[in-house]
């Protein structure tokens, strides 16, 4: 029956191509919106490796302020912060922490193999406490790590299982550049860049304040204890204001810097959704009545087909059958486009198994769309009664 | 092999019932070749319909081949149309967009656990029977009228069916290809013994039958054998 | 003869109610979109409150400096902008300025964010804000390092709560008072190099914003005294940054400097290319109007799949009218006023949803300030796009029915 489906619509391709070309670029269009979708979804179903809740980014620029000094306030607005019942823990870091928005990366290199990974770097030891940050192996730094000649790294999990597949990274060493790092510890993850971004790998470095030969870093990340009130805020704007003098200070919590990184991703993705939901849907309008049409055509056809002993049944899957071959035709033609992307890496970003599931995806998609557009005017067509079609003509 | 009993078909719309078949009584026995003539909208038709099982009468039984249809299940009359009987229509009703091999073999699609390679084996089969083995890759449109005809009772025949249920098959051939399609249905009831019942406006073919039955207003009004049929 | 077409066009639509509802949703939404997306282009590249002179507007705010495999993207620092954009001849005007900052403020313990831009008083004339109580602040203000303000509506009315005057009151940004001397109507967002809630004098910078370096977070508009002026006045910019010699400890990595005066719409394609020559209008254009085209592409296939089922159903009335001699152009040009009708009808739906949707965009706070509508322009826009739409989704149907024979119509048979 299959085969003989195939023969009758390549027979009508003639008459039925502009249905083709629509399932075609129906399928183009899902396959798009699909590939988007799922590319942002296995990003972020991968672990974020850090808790945002009761974090605050406070930021300061020191302006004109001399280094020396520049150094000494910081560490004295660090003890006075800690000082706090209301902070769990701050800590001193590089700008580039979860969802500022500001991010910076380079190249780890082991043994010929390459994986560009977040760097950031820490002040002190508290940026694991701040974060929630878990460890899986070896440990986080201490004070000394600042100034040992090994250059200790701490670096996530996917690049232990990059570098070193099946053994400890602990002790081992990496390059970056023409320099080498030591890894003194592995965590499970941590994706500064937020749970849309494709960039999994990170390692963190430590540098002291007080070491004039490295650079002072301005951003301070405070864990606040659950239930504080919001005033919190301005006493800590006060504080930092009334240490740094001169400096200018600015305040988020991390939860509404994500929620803000969120919405810059997710608007325009649920524009793009919508306008295509619409694209599909007029689409289906569209394929629904020129097939109620088409049958409304073949009363003739449908009479035989019954009296050459089809029943309602074998008509009724007929119908459904003949819209499901129109839609292999054009989901060839399409999954040939389709395969390019990845074939030819056009776009780098995106891996392989996301095109291919975004492909299997659509093509099913595309199936369950004319099987629903086709349920009715198959049904009305396996209605029809014999004898009265035969005769009609 | 066909016995109809008692049936009675009414069509029934909002406003009006019509009476399409009344008391009718009919037995065609196994190997009969039967012709049934009268006006148009005499119930001919309908009669047809009915015993190819294509619609249901309104009450009386239809008796196929000494089994007493009981069932008006959609499956089992399906089963029983493809098994059988076969179809022949005025207006061929070919599939256009089907080669004529593929049109032949329709009624085999129907029917469970025949390969691809039996079906277009008994196609060509019976293609050769009607005299148009030269023609399995035309399309119906390339064809005459006689040679559609031709392909139709090609695919009434694949089936192998005891019953041809024929619906005016000359009606739209002129003479000659009408004597043509005349005499394949000929040679099949008398070669092969297959039972066929053919409606026709056309006194002169329904004289080359065994029997005649004429029918108006929805009654059959009479019943004659042809007595020079083994002549013919 | 088009009353007669416009009556049976009509009758045929109210007869096939289905066929009919399919092809106005088709037609409404797509309208609707592209109206949409048409106001939001317009809402981004064309004149509005307060770059009301876009056509004789250039903006410089993308400084990008490459070598010895370094590369750095910001905006220009005030350095550069005064030593080689300040002395261009051409220019009517200019106006130097810093992208935005944003601040905290407390009002009533509440967290109040605050967009600030730092600005020079030329800022005031060379754009056109629309001040409801008050005014600019002056040169002398500027020059003054006087702590005044301009604040839009939304702050005035967030920070100073429901009175209708803040003229004298003081706002606090970044730990420092300020007088509000001005305030204007909110301007959208979306308006990037103009927006704020509030504007101070730029010498209120804390840093040390004159230091010799290219980078930096200002930004600069420069006028020209005519449209046409704007290619003269790129030339001259571009000439004087052909020499520019990298000041302090960038030139040891540097190599290349690349800043240019660019439209509005310019500005735009460089942030998304990040190109490092000049924008060629007409290619983006081109990818612009291939995109529209591929949007329109699947509902006009659509629609031309539904006009056939709609002419192949009235192909025995065709025949009849062939057969009594109405001649193929008749018919053809009945379908395409017909189709035309239903793509006007489902235009002026198109036209209704977009309202609503630009209404809803405005009051969702999505873009904040914004004021997108439905101008005459874009009606026009949008009346074009409904009869390219009527035409494209009307020909090929009415090719297919003007080669009809007469005796296979009759027949009721294929097309």
């Amino acid at each position: 029956m299959i085969r003989h489906l195939f023969k009758l619509m390549w027979n009508r391709k003639r008459g039925n191509f502009l249905m083709i070309v629509e399932i075609f670029f129906s399928f183009l269009v899902l396959f798009g919106v699909s590939t988007l979708l799922l590319y942002f979804y296995t990003n972020a179903s991968k672990p974020l490796g850090f808790k945002y809740d009761n974090v605050w980014v406070l930021q300061t620029y020191s302006n004109d302020m001399p280094d020396a000094e520049r150094r000494e306030r910081t560490a004295q607005l660090l003890k006075q912060l800690r000082s706090y019942p209301q902070i769990e823990h701050a800590a001193l870091a590089g700008p580039n922490g979860p969802y500022t928005r500001s991010s910076s990366n380079t190249e780890l290199a082991h043994d010929g193999m390459e994986r560009t990974a977040n760097v950031i770097t820490v002040q002190d030891n508290a940026f694991k406490d701040v974060m929630g940050i878990e460890m899986v192996d070896g440990r986080w730094f201490n004070d000394q790590d600042a100034f040992s000649n090994r250059q200790p790294i701490v670096v996530t999990k996917d690049v232990e299982e990059a570098f070193f597949p099946g053994e400890s990274a602990v002790g081992k060493t990496v390059m970056r550049g023409d320099t080498e790092r030591t890894i003194i510890g592995v965590i499970t993850a941590f994706k500064p860049t937020g749970e849309m971004d494709d960039l999994t790998s990170s390692y963190f470095e430590r540098t002291a304040l007080e070491d004039t030969a490295s650079r002072a870093m301005g951003t301070i990340y405070i864990k606040i204890k659950p239930g504080t009130n919001p005033q919190f805020e301005e006493e800590v704007l006060e504080t930092a204001a009334n240490i740094g003098t001169g400096w200018t200070t600015d305040l988020q919590q991390m939860p509404d810097l994500r929620r803000s990184y969120l919405k810059q991703i997710l608007i325009p993705m649920i524009i793009f959704a919508i306008v295509c939901a619409f694209l599909i849907l007029n689409v289906a309008l569209g394929l629904f009545g020129v097939l109620w049409h088409n049958i409304n055509k073949r009363h003739s056809e449908i009479g035989l087909r019954r009296a050459l002993g089809a029943s309602a049944s074998s008509v009724y899957k007929q119908f459904i059958g003949e819209i499901m071959v129109l839609a292999t035709f054009g989901l060839v033609i399409g999954c040939f486009f389709a395969v390019q992307f990845p074939l030819l890496g056009i776009i780098q970003e995106v891996p392989t198994e996301t095109f291919i599931q975004a492909i299997l995806t659509s093509v099913f998609l595309i199936y369950t769309l004319v099987i629903l557009c086709a349920l009715y005017p198959s049904k009305q067509a396996a209605a029809i009664h014999p004898a009265i079609a035969l005769h009609e003509d | 092999m066909i016995t109809l009993s008692n049936i009675e078909k009414v069509y029934q719309t909002k406003t009006i019932e019509t009476v399409a078949l009344q008391n009718v009584n009919l037995h065609v026995p196994k190997g009969e070749f039967l012709s049934i003539m009268g006006p148009s909208g005499c119930g001919k038709s309908t009669l047809l319909n009915t015993m190819g099982l294509l619609d249901i009468p309104t009450s009386g039984t239809v008796e196929i081949d000494g089994q007493v249809i009981r069932t008006y299940k959609d499956k089992e009359l399906a089963h029983i149309r493809n098994e059988k009987i076969g179809f022949i229509f005025q207006s061929y009703h070919l599939v256009n967009d089907l080669s004529v091999l593929d049109n032949v073999e329709l009624p085999l699609l129907y029917r469970s656990g025949i390969s691809a390679s039996e079906r277009s084996k008994r196609a060509k089969l019976a293609l050769e029977k009607v005299g148009l083995s030269a023609r399995t890759k035309h399309y119906p449109n390339q064809l005459s009228g006689g040679q559609r005809q031709r392909v139709a009772i090609a695919r009434a025949l694949i089936g192998q069916p005891q019953i041809i249920l024929a619906d005016e098959p000359t009606g739209n051939l002129d003479s000659v290809m009408g004597e043509e399609i005349m005499n394949i249905l000929l040679d099949l009831n008398k070669v092969d013994g297959t039972t066929i019942v053919m409606v026709t406006h056309d006194e002169g073919m329904a004289l080359k039958t065994e029997r005649l039955v004429r029918f108006f207003d929805g009654q059959q009004v009479s019943d004659s054998k042809i007595f020079d049929y083994a002549n013919v | 003869m088009l009353k007669n077409y416009l009556k049976i066009a009509w009758k045929v639509l109210l007869r096939r109610k289905f066929f009919t509802f399919i092809s106005l949703f088709g037609i409404s939404f797509t309208l609707m979109i592209l109206m949409v997306a048409t106001a939001m282009v317009n809402h981004l590249f064309g004149p509005e409150n307060p770059e009301l002179k876009t056509d004789r507007m250039l903006y410089v705010n993308r400084l990008k400096m490459t070598g010895n495999g370094y590369t750095m993207n910001s905006n220009p620092g005030y350095y550069i902008l005064d030593k080689y954009v300040r002395p261009l001849k051409t220019p009517q005007d200019m106006t130097f300025y810093t992208s935005d900052y944003s601040y905290n403020a407390y009002v009533n313990n509440r967290k109040l964010p605050l967009d600030v831009r730092f600005t020079d008083s030329n800022f005031w004339n060379v754009l056109d804000f629309e001040f409801v109580e008050g005014q600019p602040f002056s040169k002398g203000d500027v020059d003054g390092i006087s702590r005044v303000a301009v604040i839009n509506e939304a702050t005035r009315q967030n920070y100073f709560g429901n009175s209708t005057n803040a003229l004298g009151k003081f706002i606090e940004v970044d730990r420092t008072k300020y007088k509000v001397v001005g305030v204007v109507k909110n301007v959208a967002a979306n308006r990037l190099y103009t927006y704020a809630d509030v504007w101070l004098p730029y010498t209120n910078i804390k840093e040390d914003y004159r230091k010799p370096q290219f980078g930096g977070s200002f930004e600069a508009i420069i006028l020209a005294n005519s449209p046409s002026d704007i290619d003269n006045i790129k030339e001259e910019f571009n000439q004087a940054f052909k020499n520019v010699i990298i000041p302090g400890p960038d030139a040891a990595n540097y190599k290349s400097v690349y800043l240019h005066a660019d439209t509005l719409v310019e500005t735009y394609i460089r942030g998304v290319t990040s190109a490092e020559g000049e924008i060629s209008i007409t290619m983006f254009f081109t990818w612009v109007t291939l995109g529209v085209l591929f949007f329109m592409l699947l509902p006009t296939i659509n629609l031309v799949n539904i006009n056939i089922s709609r002419i192949i159903e009235r192909a025995s009335e065709i025949g009849v009218r062939k057969a009594f001699g109405a001649s193929s152009a008749t018919l053809v040009g009945q379908f395409l006023v017909e189709n035309m009708i239903l793509t006007l009808i489902g235009g002026a739906l198109g036209l209704l949803l977009a309202q609503g949707v630009l209404a809803y965009i405005n009051s969702s706070g999505i873009i904040p300030y914004s004021n997108l509508a439905i101008n005459p322009t874009i009606f026009a826009y949008s009346f074009l796009i409904c009869i390219v739409f009527g035409f494209l989704s009307g020909v090929y149907p009415a090719f297919k029915m003007s080669k009809l024979h007469v005796v296979a119509a009759l027949k009721g048979g294929n097309v």
